[in-house]
C-alpha cells in the first residue's frame, strides 16, 4: 500500500465515528466527508480539540459521523452556536458544516455577522441546490424555473451566488470546491483550516436523489480550475472569477488577513486584567458594589 | 404619622414631558436620599421615544424599611399641565400639588393644597430653561430635608462632563429651587423625613443592575444579547463590567443569535446568560428546547413586558409565565425562576446559574418592567454567604465509554468540557441513546424523555422542605399566593391587614417551574379562602395551580400595564374576609 493511503487509512480509524452515514448512495456528501477526513489527517488536529457543529438538513448529519466534540443544532443557527464555541474556547478547530437551506435560507441572516467579526472558524457549505431532507422543495441556489415539489410551474426566484455574497460580507477566506475531486478539497479544506480567520469553503455537492438539474455530468462540464496566476488578495478579481457565465470556477478566489473576533474579545478582557483568580475576583467584586454603595 | 407630625413615609411624583429631565431629578434624589442612609423605592414609566410623550418619576422614601412603590402620592410635582391631568387625581387627601404656573393651571375645583414653584422662570434666571428640573430637585430636597450636599454631589458626577458652565448652571438652579421652597416649609414640615434607622453597609441598585451582579458573582463568563426594552441595561451593565472578571460579551445579530452563542460558549464549558423580554424570549424558543434536549445550562433573563406582540414595550406585566414553564416544540423541561424584589434580582440570579449548572438545563428567570428599573437600597451582599456551584465534569481517568445521556437515579449524568481526549461526544438536537447518537425507538424516547423530567422532579422533591417562600400565619384563613415583583405591595397589604386583626398567610415561591406537589397542595389547601393575585388576564399561575389542587382560586387580576398599589391588594382582602 501506498504511503498516501496508509495516511487516509490512518485517519479514517482515527476521526470516523460509530455512526454510519445516512446519506443515499451516490450523494455528493461522502466525497466532501472523505476530504474532511483527509484534511483532518493531513492537519493533524486531535479529535478532542475539534469541534464540529451544524444545523438541520442532510449535509448538517456531519458532525455524527466524526469524532469530536461536536452539536448538531437546530434549523439555520450553526453559525452563532459556533461561535460561542470559539469565543469560550479559542483553543478548539470549530468547522461549520451545513447545506445551502441552512445557510442562505433560514440562516441567511448569520452570515454577514459572522463574516463581519471574523472568528477564527471554517464554514463548509455543501450545496447540492435543493432540500433533500424534507424530500425535493427548491433553494435559494436551485436554478430559475427549475421544477420541484414546491414550484410544480417552475421556480420565480433566480438563484443567489455564494462567492458573492461571501466576498461581499467581507468573509476573509473564500473558496469553491467540486465533492467529486476529493484531492483538490483536501487541499482547500487544509488552506481554510490554517487560514487565520472565518473561512469559507463552498462545496458543490449533488443530490442524485432530488435534484435532476445540477447532476454530477453538470457540474463536471462547468468546472474549471482558478488559472494560478489569480491574485487571491484582489477582491475584484476574485468577484469576477464568482461572475463567470457558464463556468465553475473552482480553488481560492480571495484571502486577506484580519484580527480574529476571539482575539479582540481577549484584548478587553486583557486591557482589564480580567484573567484573575476566584479570590481576586471577590475583591474586586466588592469594590465594584463599593462605586454602588 | 409619628408624634413629631412626620409622615415619614413619603410617596412622591414628578411628571413632565420626556426629554425634560424628569428622569434625572428623581435619580438625584432617589441616590442623595439612599446615600443620606434613607430607604428607597422607585417606580418610572417612559414614553416609548427618546422626547415627548409624557415621562414619571415616582420614588417613595422613608427612615424605616419599605417594601414597594407606596400607595397615594404625598407630592406630585407637575412641570406641566399633562402631568397634573393624568397624576392628580392620584394624590392622598393631605397630600400635595407643586405646579409651574407657567405651564399648568390646576382648576378651580382642585381644592387640595397647592403651591406654585416658578421652575421655568428660575431655571431661565440661572442661565437656561434646559435646568426646570434642578429647580425641582432642589426644591424637593428642602421639602424632604435631604442633606443638600448629597444632592450637590450628584448633581456635580452628572454634569461634570458637560463642562464648567452647564454645571453651574445647574448648580444654581438647584440652589435657587431650595432658597425658593424656604418661604413654604413652615406649611409642609410633615415632609421633613426624621433620621434614618440603623445606617448598614447599603448599595443602590436596580433589578436590572442587580441581575447584572449576580451573574458576575455566579461566575458567567459569556454574555449575549440583542437590545430590546426593558432589558437592554442588563446587557449594558454586563458589557460594561464582565471583561473585568474574565467575561466576553456580545450584542449578536438577533435574540435567536443570542441564545445561540450561549448555547456554544456553554457547551464549551463557560457559563452563560441573554437578556431579553417577551418578543425576544419568543425568538429564542425553538433553541431553550434544544438546551433543554442536549442538556446544556443556560440562563435566560426574560424582562416581561406588556404584550401581545409589540405591545407596550415600557409597561409591566406577568405574561410570560405559560410562554416560559410550556412553550416550544414538543416537551422540554426547564427550570423557571421569578425574583421578588432588587434584592433577589442579586441573589435569584446566582440560584439560576447555580441549577442551570446542576439540571443541566435552560433556566429562566422572570423579571418584569417594574422590577427592571425599580431602584431600592439593599443591604451590600456577603460573598462568604454565596455558594456558587460548577458543572458535574465526568472523571477523564477513566477508560470506560463515555456516556454523555446515561440515565440515573436522579437523570443527572457528568457533563464532559471539551479538550479531554476519550470524551468527544455530540450535543444532539435529535433524539438520541446514552452515547447521544440518533435513536428513534420508542422504548429510547421514552426513557429519555423520562430521565430529562426525572431532573426537575429530583429539584421538585428537594423544594417540598424549604419553606422561606412562605409567610406561614397561624389560624389564618386567607392565604394570598403570587409570584414575581408583587412581593412587595403585598406584604405591605398584609401588614395593613393585621393591624384590622385580619389575619393573612402569604406564598410566594421563587422557583416557579418545576413545583413542589406536596407543598403546593399542602399549603393551598389549608386556607378556606386563596386568592391568587397577577399581572395577567388567564390567571396563569392561579390556574397552574390547579394542577397540584383542585382549588377555587380567587382571582386578583390586573393588566393595564403598572403594578398593583398595596391598597388594592387591600382592599381585596377586606372584601374577601368580610364575604
Amino acid at each position: 500500500m501506498s504511503e498516501v493511503m496508509e495516511k487516509i487509512k490512518q485517519a479514517k480509524v482515527e476521526y470516523k465515528s460509530e455512526v454510519k452515514p445516512t446519506w443515499c448512495p451516490g450523494c455528493g456528501d461522502y466525497g466532501v466527508l472523505a476530504a474532511f477526513i483527509r484534511a483532518l489527517g493531513e492537519l493533524k488536529i486531535p479529535t478532542h480539540k475539534l469541534s464540529i457543529v451544524s444545523g438541520i438538513g442532510c449535509s448538517s448529519r456531519f458532525p455524527h459521523f466524526v469524532r469530536g466534540y461536536n452539536l448538531h443544532t437546530v434549523h439555520g443557527r450553526a453559525l452563532p452556536v459556533a461561535l460561542g464555541v470559539k469565543i469560550a474556547n479559542p483553543e478548539l478547530e470549530v468547522f461549520v458544516v451545513g447545506g445551502d437551506g441552512d445557510g442562505f435560507a433560514i440562516g441567511g441572516g448569520h452570515i454577514p455577522h459572522i463574516a463581519r467579526r471574523n472568528p477564527d472558524m471554517v464554514y463548509i457549505i455543501l450545496d447540492n441546490a435543493i432540500y433533500g431532507l424534507t424530500k425535493g422543495q427548491v433553494s435559494p441556489t436551485s436554478t430559475l424555473t427549475m421544477t420541484t415539489t414546491t414550484t410544480p410551474y417552475g421556480a420565480l426566484e433566480p438563484p443567489l451566488n455564494p462567492v458573492m455574497l461571501l466576498l461581499a460580507y467581507g468573509a476573509t477566506f473564500v473558496a469553491r470546491g467540486f465533492s467529486s475531486n476529493t484531492k483538490q478539497l483536501t487541499q482547500l479544506i487544509v488552506e481554510a483550516t490554517k487560514h487565520k480567520g472565518f473561512a469559507v469553503v463552498h462545496v458543490i455537492s449533488p443530490c442524485p436523489t432530488f435534484n435532476m438539474e445540477i447532476t454530477f455530468d453538470f457540474v463536471r462540464e462547468r468546472v474549471v480550475e482558478i488559472p494560478p496566476d489569480h491574485d487571491p488578495t484582489n477582491k475584484i478579481k476574485a468577484f469576477e472569477l464568482a461572475t463567470a457565465q457558464d463556468k465553475i470556477y473552482t480553488g481560492i478566489f480571495y484571502r486577506e488577513e484580519r484580527p480574529t473576533f476571539e482575539n479582540m474579545l481577549d484584548k478587553i478582557v486583557s486591557k482589564f486584567d480580567g484573567n484573575i483568580d476566584e479570590t481576586a475576583k471577590k475583591e474586586r467584586l466588592a469594590k465594584l458594589f463599593d462605586q454602588f454603595a | 404619622m409619628s408624634a413629631n407630625g412626620r409622615l415619614n413615609d413619603v410617596v412622591i411624583r414628578i411628571g413632565g414631558e420626556g426629554g425634560e429631565g424628569v428622569m434625572s431629578a428623581g435619580e438625584i434624589l432617589t441616590y442623595s436620599s439612599a446615600r443620606s442612609g434613607y430607604r428607597v423605592f422607585t417606580f418610572r414609566t417612559f414614553p416609548a421615544e427618546i422626547k415627548g410623550g409624557l415621562a414619571m418619576y415616582q420614588f417613595r422614601v422613608s427612615p424605616h424599611d419599605i417594601y414597594s412603590m407606596g400607595d397615594k402620592l404625598h407630592i406630585l410635582m407637575a412641570f406641566n399641565q399633562e402631568a397634573f391631568d393624568n397624576y392628580a387625581g392620584l394624590l392622598a387627601d393631605d397630600g400635595v400639588l407643586f405646579y409651574d404656573p407657567a405651564e399648568c393651571k390646576p382648576p378651580e375645583n382642585f381644592t387640595k393644597e397647592k403651591y406654585e414653584v416658578p421652575l421655568k422662570e428660575l431655571a431661565m434666571s440661572a442661565g437656561t430653561h434646559l435646568a426646570k428640573n434642578m429647580v425641582a430637585t432642589g426644591f424637593l430636597t428642602a421639602v424632604l430635608g435631604i442633606p443638600p450636599e448629597k444632592s450637590e454631589y450628584q448633581i456635580i458626577d452628572k454634569f461634570k462632563r458637560k463642562g464648567e458652565k452647564i454645571l453651574e448652571q445647574n448648580l444654581v438652579a438647584f440652589r435657587s429651587g431650595i432658597e425658593y421652597a424656604q418661604r413654604y416649609l413652615d406649611k409642609l414640615s410633615r415632609f421633613q423625613l426624621g433620621k434614618p434607622e440603623g445606617k448598614d453597609s447599603r448599595v443602590i441598585l436596580s433589578g436590572n443592575q442587580a441581575i447584572g451582579f449576580g451573574a458576575i458573582a455566579a461566575g458567567c463568563r459569556v454574555a449575549v444579547g440583542y437590545p430590546i426594552t426593558p432589558a437592554s441595561p442588563v446587557l449594558e451593565f454586563l458589557a460594561r463590567y464582565l471583561p473585568r472578571f474574565g467575561g466576553k460579551v456580545i450584542q449578536n445579530e438577533d435574540e435567536i443569535s443570542a441564545l445561540a452563542t450561549c448555547v456554544g460558549a456553554s457547551y464549551a464549558g463557560a457559563k452563560v446568560i441573554t437578556p431579553t423580554s417577551g418578543p425576544g424570549l419568543a425568538l429564542m424558543t425553538e433553541l431553550i428546547t434544544y438546551a433543554s434536549m442536549a442538556e446544556l445550562p443556560v440562563v435566560i433573563v426574560d424582562v416581561q413586558r406588556a404584550g401581545p406582540s409589540t405591545g407596550m414595550p415600557s409597561k409591566t406585566e406577568q405574561t410570560d409565565l405559560y410562554h416560559v414553564v410550556f412553550g416550544g416544540p414538543g416537551e422540554a423541561p426547564r427550570i423557571v425562576v421569578a425574583p421578588a424584589n432588587v434584592s433577589d434580582c442579586f441573589y435569584q440570579t446566582i440560584r439560576a446559574f447555580n441549577l442551570a449548572e446542576e439540571y443541566q438545563m435552560p433556566v429562566i428567570i422572570l423579571s418584569d418592567q417594574v422590577l427592571a428599573y425599580q431602584t431600592e437600597a439593599i443591604p451590600k451582599p456577603d460573598f462568604n454567604l454565596i455558594q456558587v456551584i460548577n458543572r458535574v465534569e465526568p472523571d477523564y481517568s477513566t477508560q470506560d465509554s463515555y456516556l454523555r445521556y446515561k440515565i440515573t437515579e436522579t437523570g443527572i449524568a457528568p457533563i464532559a468540557v471539551p479538550g479531554h481526549p476519550g470524551f468527544e461526544y455530540i450535543a444532539p438536537g435529535l433524539e438520541h441513546n446514552e452515547r447521544g447518537n440518533p435513536n428513534y425507538t420508542p422504548k429510547v424516547h421514552t426513557q429519555m424523555q423520562m430521565k430529562r423530567f426525572r431532573k426537575l422532579e429530583t429539584l421538585a422533591e428537594k423544594l417540598e422542605n424549604e419553606y422561606d417562600d412562605y409567610y406561614k400565619i397561624d389560624s389564618a384563613k386567607i392565604l394570598i399566593v403570587s409570584w414575581g415583583s408583587t412581593y412587595g405591595a403585598i406584604r405591605e397589604a398584609i401588614k395593613r391587614a393585621e393591624a384590622d386583626g385580619i389575619k393573612v398567610s402569604h406564598y410566594h415561591p421563587r422557583i416557579l417551574n418545576p413545583l413542589p406537589k406536596k407543598k403546593v397542595k399542602g399549603i393551598i389547601e389549608s386556607y378556606d379562602k386563596v386568592i391568587v393575585v397577577e399581572q395577567n388576564y388567564h390567571g396563569q399561575f392561579a390556574n397552574i395551580l390547579r394542577i397540584f389542587s383542585d382549588y377555587k382560586p380567587i382571582r386578583l387580576n390586573n393588566y393595564g400595564g403598572i403594578p398593583f398599589t398595596s391598597e388594592e391588594i387591600y382592599n381585596k382582602i377586606i372584601e374577601v374576609a368580610n364575604e
